[in-house]
């Protein structure tokens, strides 16, 4: 790998952290109640502030400019249909992952979502499934490993792939395995797929951003968990909201 | 939606008052494929445009009288794709009339073969019916069906097809020694009843059972020395199982030919599952001969239904060598009316 395509890999894996940001805020409830339990699951703090501040500087000083020339170029549609196409892509990690979740029905809607997608949306670039009345059920291996009673270990930081915790940075390999991208022997195609995604997973969240408040490194932690927790439980958080009466 | 336009539009232009006019429906569908087969073209095909007009009335017996004609377009023939306009075959799948009541239904005319409610595992579009013997339709028949009797139902078909003319040796021979032939026109070879098909079937709870048989034979035995490849008796049995939103689905048949000695048997499974509005198929059948290897497919189709009478799939079939290798990809839509 040239230094050029270094670089890329290392854009293209920081997206993770910064897309938690948004996600993260759209469903997280003010962190305030149970920070105190949440802190439990982050005895590693120390190194892990000492990796988010690099990861941040990352994304201050590389992602999100690019980022942002990239969207500030982009038709809107373009940048939708991207985000289709890797969206589709996903639905074979979301297939495998809701058959070991023993999900079939979700299974299969996903398998006719990336069946329909792939042919009359051209390839994913158009999201046809979701009019017709098809829904979306996403779920990767670090929440298979939640669903079958595994905890989720220390909150980990990982440098450039951002927030994690033990259970899902184990989880990473398999989900990465299941995408069709990472399976393209040709390194500039990979690299250049794999850049492509990042950047335009940035740029949409570069609206989404301006939410966060307060300690950063302590809002991304939060609603990174109780993100996780969310989805593992499908909506049905487990977290006791009444902690403070 | 079906819409009775017709009886509309006829009473509109006679501008007469309706004299006990039965009321008509007219119905159709637009059907499209995109098909990818191994080894061929890509094409956009028609994949069966039909129209129809169905209806019933009451007669001054009390008695329903019925009628249906339904026909398929064949349009997008070879090389006509640049054309602005373009001849169709005009098809006519069913064209009959008939008369019931209490005691059961009688149906004359180009009609479904009862034999045909033994394929309940024929689930698919693209990949419909290859291994089955016998068609869907038949014409110059007379059938009469039994009313429902808790669940159980019977029929009995005949076909009289007096426009079929068998091929006699006329005894002589040509300069080559070959065997000089004409069709005979008198009844002399040709058989009045030419096919008879009996069927029954029973339905309760979720279970549907079917057994069907055939007999056509076209022709008198004339000649040992001429083949006439007419004569074919079928049997069979369909068993389908449905419990909620899943069916299980199985067939079996066996056909003989008279020219052929070897018998041809016919084994078809199939699956699906329906969920709100999209439905997993799942298929897998053989047929085979005594003699020659087994033809196999496997098959798996997709189907959402978009409301407004509109539908898509994709279907996926895979073929071996001796069911002709034709794995496909093939993608529909379909408005129905």
């Amino acid at each position: 790998m040239n230094y050029l395509s270094k670089l890329a890999f290392a854009t293209a894996l920081t997206v993770s952290s910064v897309s938690v940001w948004a996600e993260g805020a759209s469903s997280a409830e003010p962190v305030n109640a149970h920070a105190q339990s949440l802190s439990n699951k982050d005895p590693l703090e120390g190194l892990n502030r000492a990796i988010f501040k690099f990861n941040d500087g990352l994304d201050t000083y590389i992602l999100k400019p690019v980022a942002k020339g990239y969207h500030a170029v982009t038709p809107d549609i373009v940048e939708s249909g991207v985000s289709n196409f890797f969206s589709n892509l996903g639905e074979i990690s979301n297939i495998a992952n809701n058959l070991l979740q023993f999900k079939i029905d979700a299974a299969l809607q996903s398998f006719s979502r990336l069946v329909f997608n792939s042919t009359f949306g051209l390839a994913g670039l158009i999201d046809v499934a979701t009019p017709m009345g098809i829904p979306e059920h996403e779920e990767d291996f670090g929440q298979t490993l939640g669903y079958w009673g595994l905890g989720s270990g220390p909150y980990l930081m990982l440098p450039v792939l951002g927030p994690s915790t033990l259970r899902d940075t184990a989880g990473l390999a398999f989900d990465y395995n299941l995408n069709p991208v990472n399976q393209i022997d040709d390194d500039k195609t990979r690299i250049g797929l794999g850049v492509l995604k990042v950047v335009n997973k940035r740029a949409s969240l570069l609206d989404s951003e301006r939410l966060i408040e307060g300690d950063k490194y302590l809002f991304i932690r939060n609603a990174y968990l109780q993100r996780r927790d969310y989805l593992i439980h499908d909506g049905n958080v487990t977290d006791q909201f009444d902690v403070d009466f | 939606m079906k819409k009775s336009i017709i009886a509309l539009a006829v009473a509109g232009a006679l501008a007469a008052p309706a004299v006990s006019m039965a009321d008509a429906t007219l119905y159709g569908r637009l059907h499209f494929q995109m098909q990818f087969v191994k080894d061929q073209d890509m094409n956009i095909a028609n994949a069966g445009h039909r129209l129809g007009v169905k209806g019933e009335s009451e007669m001054d017996s009390g008695l329903t009288a019925f009628y249906q004609i339904e026909t398929e377009y064949q349009n997008d023939r070879s090389g006509t794709s640049s054309s602005g306009t373009v001849d169709a075959n005009l098809k006519v799948r069913l064209a009959n009339a008939g008369v019931k009541g209490d005691f059961g239904k009688v149906t004359v005319g180009r009609q479904s073969n009862p034999y045909s409610d033994i394929y309940v595992s024929d689930i698919f579009e693209y990949n419909s019916g290859v291994f089955e013997n016998e068609s869907f339709r038949m014409g110059n028949a007379v059938s009469y069906a039994t009313p429902d009797l808790s669940g159980f139902g019977a029929s009995l078909s005949f076909v009289a097809d007096g426009t079929h003319k068998a091929t006699v040796d006329t005894g002589a021979v040509d300069a080559d020694g070959n065997a000089i032939t004409t069709t005979d026109s008198t009844d002399n070879y040709n058989k009045d009843v030419d096919a008879y098909i009996l069927g029954a079937h029973y339905e309760a709870n979720g279970f549907y059972a079917a057994a069907a048989y055939k007999t056509a034979k076209y022709e008198k035995q004339h000649s040992d020395s001429l083949s006439y490849s007419d004569s074919m008796d079928s049997y069979g049995l369909g068993l389908s199982y449905t419990v909620n939103n899943f069916l299980a689905a199985a067939y079996w048949e066996k056909t003989k030919t008279d020219n052929a000695n070897d018998s041809v048997k016919n084994w078809d499974l199939a699956a699906s599952y329906t969920m709100d509005k999209t439905t997993f198929g799942l298929a897998y059948g053989q047929s085979k001969t005594e003699s020659e290897d087994a033809a196999k497919r496997t098959m798996v189709g997709v189907y959402q239904n978009l409301g407004g009478g509109a539908d898509v799939y994709a279907e996926y079939g895979a073929y071996n060598e001796k069911a002709g290798d034709g794995d496909n990809v093939v993608v529909g839509y379909r408005v129905k009316f």
